[in-house]
């Protein structure tokens, strides 16, 4: 497969998901169904965030350097809880990044 | 007039929004260059699929050499949510031929999704909400656009020294944080995000399948329990 052709099934895939009840005439989502789908977003983002920011350091000991990220990913939240803005969050955790990296 | 009115009032809206979006947007083309993607599928992605953070977990998956069909998997896991904002604004929408539908459809955003619902809540008689969805999703997808061709140009000439590999979880906690509003949405993600640091090791890189999974199914647990608790109270009370 070549990048080209995933991504044509991965957009034909994701435009059938959003056309989906738009093409039916009339339609109501099963109450468990419109469950499940309220809470698959919260549980994708959250999958993908924790295993970015902790240090992957196994059973050793982490040293200063590897606790940036996780210190710097509480700060963004922080601000992301605070100001509920994609911008606010990204300066707030590029920028303890940063300090704490000169810092360390 | 109330097609442009309508129109107008979109853009209006999705404007404060913008801002938040080209960051997001440059983030997205940056990785998937640095991912190994050429220039033109990397602005391809963003004009095939349109959607930003299962663009920005495939990118990931693609820089840690994941099998396509794990790949094509999680990009559509993420994008389920899609489903949703279809069902929900498939009542308003129902008038107009296939052929607009389709198109309005390609534009569903999270962001699009919003502020249409919080329109119609707002002013439910209001005329021509169409336009007003497209205006907002038009923006939208304008900025998504720019950014990601901005980042694919400009995104190899970052130094590494300058850690933009970290602005991608970022734009994933932002996008998370406002999701989380009540305690089943809570649990999930912390049940989500703690077996999916469990799961780093799985093989096929399906530690983000199987982490949404549990994550979902707890959250639900705890939604039923949440009910029935409310129920027995509310029983209660009137007795």
């Amino acid at each position: 497969m070549t990048p080209w052709s995933l991504m044509l099934v991965a957009g034909a895939g994701t435009f059938l998901l959003r056309l989906s009840f738009l093409a039916l005439v009339r339609g109501d989502v099963p109450l468990l169904v419109q469950r499940i789908l309220r809470l698959v977003p919260a549980a994708v983002l959250a999958a993908l965030v924790v295993p970015a920011v902790v240090p992957d350091t196994g059973a050793g000991a982490a040293d200063w350097a590897s606790w940036i990220r996780p210190v710097a990913a509480v700060l963004a939240t922080v601000t992301a809880v605070r100001t509920r803005s994609i911008f606010a969050t990204l300066a707030a955790g590029m920028a303890a990044l940063w300090l704490l990296s000169l810092l360390t | 007039m109330t097609r442009s009115h309508a129109l107008r009032e979109g853009l209006r809206d999705a404007a404060p929004i913008l801002p938040g979006i080209l960051p997001f947007g440059i983030i997205a083309g940056a990785a998937a260059v640095s991912a190994g993607l050429a220039p033109m599928p990397a602005a391809g992605f963003s004009a095939i699929v349109f959607a930003g953070a299962s663009q920005l977990a495939a990118v990931e998956l693609l820089a840690q050499q994941a099998t396509w069909p794990v790949i094509l998997l999680t990009i559509l896991v993420i994008n389920l949510r899609f489903v949703m904002y279809s069902a929900v604004l498939a009542p308003w929408l129902s008038h107009l031929p296939l052929r607009i539908k389709a198109v309005l459809a390609y534009l569903i955003t999270d962001q699009a999704f919003a502020v249409t619902v919080a329109r119609q809540r707002r002013r439910p008689d209001a005329a021509g909400l169409p336009w007003y969805y497209f205006g907002a999703a038009i923006s939208l997808w304008l900025t998504w656009q720019t950014g990601t061709v901005v980042g694919v140009l400009v995104g190899s000439l970052v130094p590494a020294s300058w850690h933009l590999d970290f602005s991608v979880p970022l734009a994933f906690l932002a996008l998370l944080v406002p999701l989380v509003s009540d305690r089943a949405s809570l649990v999930t993600a912390g049940v989500a995000g703690a077996v999916a640091l469990v799961g780093r090791g799985l093989p096929w890189n399906l530690g983000l399948i199987v982490a949404a999974v549990v994550g979902i199914a707890v959250g639900l647990l705890v939604e039923n329990r949440t009910r029935a608790v409310e129920a027995t109270e509310s029983r209660r009370s009137a007795a």
